[in-house]
């Protein structure tokens, strides 16, 4: 198999004079996980769904094996769908509530249009199910019968009939319990590992991200601040904003935020770095914009302090 | 099923049922020919043979009735189910689509809404000229606004919904995704609207062949019996009493059951999830 | 002698498919200034719970039971009194700070509405107490920030208003349902700092209400740990995550993403059923005969009140059992 790669070049995501997206670029090879972690409101749904053509980038492209993937109008060229794939954060609207569970299985292979007959289609459907874990009760049901991770399940069955070979996950298991979200995520793992699926894989939670990751960008204000090894970032974070973020995890008791955290509305026209109003280690550099600099082996800051 | 727990959406629907097979066995339960003049037995009350009494021609009132339901059903219907059809599609394809072709749909709808609705079928039917289909078509005219509009608000909600990017990551087309996913969340309030409509259409069609633009003598229509009857209303009230009566009934019973089915279809009533 | 008490309470949801027993003999104390984190996953009633204290159940729901509040039993109570705890004694911090303010109207107006309504202040007695609230959870230019309306502020910001909303009153207790659902760990961090001001400001008892373990540990002496409507653990705060007792407890323990992420196998049973045994049985590693059809007791453990027929007195026999080898058989 080819590289896999996904490039984001100076995606400036314009909208009423809104930079949700500034410039982000990384690339995912094929059965790696890069983790994007970042506040909510950070952009990081917004590059999920930038990927998939779900909404039109105001500049910039996205690569899959070298191939552009959008079309000029920002929409996903008809080749890419079901090569890429995406698993959101609500399970309530993952699925259509009108559709029972088996319907729901078959739609991709239905849209698709797969040389398949209705009999194949039936037993890679029960395939799936096992895969994941559901047994056949389940299909008669409808969506609102199921718990969340049960939906999160079915999401991952209809998501690999078409056996993708890039996965978006937006928050896939911030809905869930903890104990659910153990079993959820170890699914991921697991399938993605069988598959050799490339994924990027978007939460807030670092502890989670850690896990799941090889490498982890973390994001503030459409920005990509830090990118780095998972066990590097957690345990030499520099830019201060990925810090706060470790900081905020690291100590169960210590809980706090002591920090001065700035109330400030973001627009997104002062020219220097996004962190400014709120970074303990301001200087006058930072005033301009700090860009993302290798400063270790595939640790890339964008800050002054460097 | 919640429906039959409600006694009034319950009695909606027997007597729509009723109505229904009133008017497809219309020919086996009168007891009289509809149409037939008996000037001999004219303007009589009700009695035995003639259960709600004849009109001025000696026709029988109650036949006249019963296969005025037949006509009245249809056009309640028919109209229904084309102003409904108009306003899902053209409000999918404006909630949907948004920009230029929401707007353009949406004043058309304003314009339409400016004109009082009954006042403008009027006009639509005066310019046709009287008939039964012509009726249908003034009514359905100026019927599908509130479908086009009820549609567009839900849609503008659901297709925010992530099942709904999921379907197009998977590469579905725009049709696909408006008819697969859309359309069965939105039809519940339609099938609301739907119900009051009918007996709305039913209403307006017996108005307009008040006026004498509905369907044409001698067929029996309750709206035309009403008004027929009105230049007797002192000496034979029954003459307007019985089919006002068979009108009210039969839009109360719509309404019934669309009362009903609001509060069956409507999330905001549903049993709230126990945590 | 505690504050509250919850003495073999049980709600019920009438429903079309059954009964559905949200809480089952559920006891709780909460002890003057004590906070108490009440943890469980989603359906598990812990929510209802919350919502049983203050009766704000919907119609189909029946309490049975205790629930005594400074000697008086709050379920005895009628709809008229029960207004009077509510909020004076007794405040609710809901969980979106974003819904729970009427949008139309100014925060000042909202502020002060229950102090107006309570105790009968006049305005603006009550306009300059709810301002020393507001500064006192440390909002930035009150006076401006009244005139606001809620579309105006923050997040974070609305949180601190609804916090002022609830102490309004002083209430001695305050129940907190879920407050740091869906945020990011920055914001949580900050929402439990709110909590914690709160509670030592007010001097106030906090029931926390939450899923998530570990904002219960930052934030409370003890923890009760909830699971198909029936408290199976309960001890301090320090016990439950460094040395659980409970089966279920140590399986929550350990699918925490620092400890390894280790799932509990199976989902857990419908509140429908009606389960002789223990409610755990289908998903438990240590089961045996007797949990299934033994009815299972509350036993006290070195201080802790665990709900297993199998925690030995040392509680450590057990310990880990959720690791690599069971994992396998896990997924």
């Amino acid at each position: 198999m080819e590289e896999l790669s996904k490039e984001y070049t100076a995606g400036v995501f314009n909208r009423k004079r809104f930079k949700v997206l500034d410039g982000v670029s990384f690339s995912v090879k094929p059965g790696e996980t890069l983790g994007l972690v970042g506040e909510s409101g950070s952009g990081k749904s917004t590059v999920a769904r930038t990927m998939l053509g779900l909404i039109p980038p105001s500049s910039g492209r996205v690569l899959y094996q070298d191939q552009e993937v959008l079309s000029p109008k920002g929409r996903m060229k008809k080749e890419f769908c079901g090569k890429m794939q995406i698993i959101f954060q609500h399970p309530e609207s993952a699925l259509n509530p009108r559709m029972k569970i088996c319907e729901s299985l078959l739609e991709p292979m239905i849209i698709q249009k797969k040389d398949l007959t209705r009999k194949e289609m039936k037993s890679r459907r029960w395939e799936l199910l096992q895969q994941v874990g559901l047994s056949e009760e389940h299909l008669n049901r409808y969506p609102h019968e199921l718990s969340g991770g049960q939906i999160q399940r079915v999401v991952l069955a209809r998501i690999l009939s078409l056996s993708p070979q890039f996965l978006v996950a937006d928050e896939p298991t911030s809905m869930l319990d903890v104990s659910v979200q153990a079993q959820v995520l170890r699914m991921l793992k697991q399938i993605q590992a069988e598959n050799g699926i490339g994924l990027l894989f978007i939460s807030h939670d670092i502890e989670v991200v850690n896990w799941m990751s090889d490498r982890i960008a973390v994001m503030y204000k459409g920005q990509i601040v830090e990118s780095a090894p998972a066990e590097e970032l957690c345990q030499n974070p520099f830019h201060p904003y990925s810090r706060l973020l470790v900081e905020s995890f690291s100590s169960l008791k210590q809980y706090s935020a002591k920090r001065d955290w700035v109330e400030n509305n973001y627009t997104g026209e002062a020219g220097g770095c996004h962190y400014y109003s709120h970074c303990p280690q301001a200087g006058p550099d930072c005033r301009q914009r700090p860009v993302l600099k290798e400063t270790g082996a595939e640790h890339y800051i964008a800050c002054w302090l460097t | 099923m919640n429906i039959f727990k409600n006694k009034l959406t319950l009695t909606g629907m027997i007597i729509i049922l009723v109505l229904v097979g009133t008017a497809i066995f219309a020919p086996m339960l009168v007891p009289h020919n509809p149409n037939e003049q008996c000037l001999n037995q004219a303007l009589k009350g009700p009695c035995l043979e003639y259960p709600c009494g004849t009109d001025e021609f000696g026709r029988c009132i109650f036949s006249r009735i019963i296969f005025g339901a037949r006509i009245s059903l249809e056009i309640g219907i028919a109209v229904t189910a084309v102003s409904a059809a108009v306003g899902i599609a053209l409000g999918l394809a404006a909630g949907f689509y948004g920009g230029a072709v929401d707007e353009i749909i949406m004043r058309i709808v304003d314009i339409f809404l400016a004109f009082p609705g009954l006042i403008l079928a009027l006009v639509v039917a005066g310019l046709l000229g009287p008939g039964i289909l012509n009726v249908m078509v003034a009514l359905a005219l100026v019927g599908w606004m509130g479908y086009a509009r009820v549609v567009r608000g839900t849609v503008l909600a659901e297709k925010e919904r992530e099942f709904i990017e999921t379907a197009r990551s998977l590469g579905a087309n725009d049709l696909y995704i408006m008819f697969r996913h859309l359309l069965p969340n939105v039809i519940a309030p339609v099938i609301i609207m739907a119900s009051v409509g009918i007996g709305y259409a039913i209403l307006a069609s017996a108005g307009l062949s008040f006026l004498g633009l509905g369907a044409q003598p001698p067929t029996a229509v309750w709206g035309s019996m009403l008004s027929d009857g009105k230049s007797y209303l002192q000496t034979a009230p029954h003459l307007t009493i019985f089919p006002g009566l068979a009108i009210l009934i039969t839009v109360l019973a719509f309404n019934f059951l669309g009362d009903g089915l609001r509060d069956l279809l409507d999330p905001r009533l549903k049993r709230q999830s126990v945590e | 002698m505690a504050l509250l008490s919850i003495r073999n309470l049980t709600t019920v949801f009438n429903c079309q498919e059954g009964m559905v027993k949200a809480c089952n003999n559920v006891s709780l104390d909460i002890n003057q200034g004590q906070t108490l984190g009440l943890i469980g996953e989603t359906g598990c009633g812990k929510s209802v719970l919350g919502l049983s204290i203050l009766k704000l159940l919907p119609v189909n729901a029946v309490s049975s039971g205790q629930i005594i509040y400074n000697n008086q039993d709050l379920l005895a109570l009628s709809v008229k009194e029960m207004c009077q705890v509510r909020g004076s004694e007794i405040g609710f911090l809901p969980q979106s700070p974003a819904t729970a303010l009427n949008p139309v109207l100014r925060i000042g107006e909202q502020l002060t509405e229950g102090l107006q309504l309570h105790q009968g202040m006049v305005k603006e007695k009550a306009r300059v107490i709810a301002m020393d609230m507001l500064k006192s959870l440390g909002l930035k230019d009150c006076d401006k920030r009244a005139a606001d309306y809620p579309h105006q502020l923050s997040g974070g910001m609305k949180q601190r208003v609804v916090a002022a909303m609830s102490i309004t009153g002083q209430p001695s207790l305050l129940i907190a349902d879920e407050p740091t659902k869906g945020l990011d760990a920055v914001n949580r961090a900050q929402v439990i700092d709110l909590l914690r001001q709160l509670t030592i400001k007010t001097k106030a008892s906090l029931l926390l209400i939450t899923h998530d373990l570990k904002v219960a540990v930052a934030l409370c002496d003890e923890i009760a740990v909830m699971y198909s409507g029936e408290i199976v653990e309960k001890g301090s705060a320090d016990q439950v995550l460094n040395n659980p007792l409970h089966p279920y407890t140590q399986g929550l323990v350990a699918s925490l993403p620092e400890r390894g992420l280790f799932p509990i196998p199976g989902y857990s049973p419908s509140l429908l059923d009606d389960i002789p045994g223990c409610r755990f049985y289908s998903r438990c590693p240590i089961r045996n005969e007797n949990c299934k059809h033994q009815p299972v007791i509350n036993r006290e453990v070195n201080g802790v009140h665990v709900r297993c027929l199998y925690v030995d007195q040392s509680g450590g026999t057990q310990q880990r059992i959720y690791g690599r080898g069971f994992q396998s058989e896990a997924v």
